[in-house]
């Protein structure tokens, strides 16, 4: 199915048109990351509904709009968002593979100090695998952290 | 965009009219419907991009469309237990995630974090970016 131009319409109209026009995808990727020393691991699921958005393509925004906009929400006066238009008006992206899909929400859903300067850590922070590589089970869920003997960068690429 | 219907006001035959502002406004803005049990995963969702499972009884769902405001009114159910009585909640403590792009929240059961055993489903009403 053809992508309607959707430069200058709503994102949310744009996800509502997805939803009754799009197969939902569920991605056996999953991203495990490290975002607090003191805490478990965090495992980010991608959304089916959002995947499909991403492999149709024309949909979505480019992730820097998000960028701008956490940006604006950190100002200590901050009210609200004045620059949503961003999300409406920039060129939506073209389809992604579902590995550039992973990249792009890692970048937008995962906090940024994890994966900025992932490599130069001193253990892997963050890894990309699929749903069979994690446990089985939720059992000691709150202790689960990354493998230290896990290569990062080989994984991810 | 093709197939657009541009009107402020919605009329019914005999029982008066609507601003669509009101139907705007009143939408909800984000819903979802998952399993933290196993492995998490969305079962079906609008205006989600990702949830992120951080811990028994913990997630965080992330919006593709921000919302406007942090004044928005998020609601949440927590499908678990085999009694009309259960003790399972579903909420969201003060330190939390609670911004534009993500909401985090907790189930438990009688005080303790609890992985939901059937579906936690989290919705919202409020203003878009």
């Amino acid at each position: 199915m053809q992508t309607p131009e959707f430069q200058g319409t709503h994102l949310w109209d744009r996800l509502c048109w997805a939803k009754e026009n799009l197969e939902p995808h569920q991605s056996e990727y999953r991203v495990v990351f490290e975002d607090n020393i003191d805490e478990c691991a965090s495992i980010l699921v991608p959304d089916p509904n959002w995947m499909a958005c991403a492999l149709q393509g024309g949909i979505l925004p480019p992730v820097e709009v998000y960028w701008a906009l956490a940006e604006d929400e950190a100002k200590p006066d901050f009210k609200k968002h004045t620059r949503g238009y961003l999300l409406h008006n920039t060129k939506p992206l073209d389809a992604m593979t579902e590995e550039q899909a992973i990249e792009y929400l890692i970048m937008k859903d995962v906090p940024q100090h994890v994966w900025r300067d992932y490599q130069k850590a001193n253990r892997p922070k963050l890894v990309i695998c699929k749903t069979n590589q994690l446990p089985k089970t939720r059992e000691w869920r709150n202790s689960w952290k990354i493998d230290e003997s896990v290569n990062a960068i080989k994984e991810v690429a | 965009m093709a197939g657009t219907i541009l009107a402020d006001d919605i009329q019914h035959s005999t029982a008066g009219s609507v601003g669509t502002e009101y139907v705007v406004s009143g939408s909800v803005k984000f819903w979802v419907n998952a399993v933290q049990q196993g492995t998490t995963a969305i079962n079906d969702s609008l205006n989600i991009s990702s949830i992120t499972d951080q811990g028994v009884g913990r997630s965080l769902i992330s919006y593709t469309n921000n919302m406007n405001n942090i004044n928005y009114c998020a609601s949440g159910l927590n499908r678990d237990g085999g009694g009309y009585n259960d003790d399972f909640n579903i909420g969201l403590d003060n330190g939390g995630t609670w911004s534009t792009s993500a909401l985090q929240f907790w189930c438990h059961n009688n005080g303790t974090a609890n992985d939901c055993d059937n579906q936690a489903m989290v919705s919202a009403v409020g203003d878009l970016a």
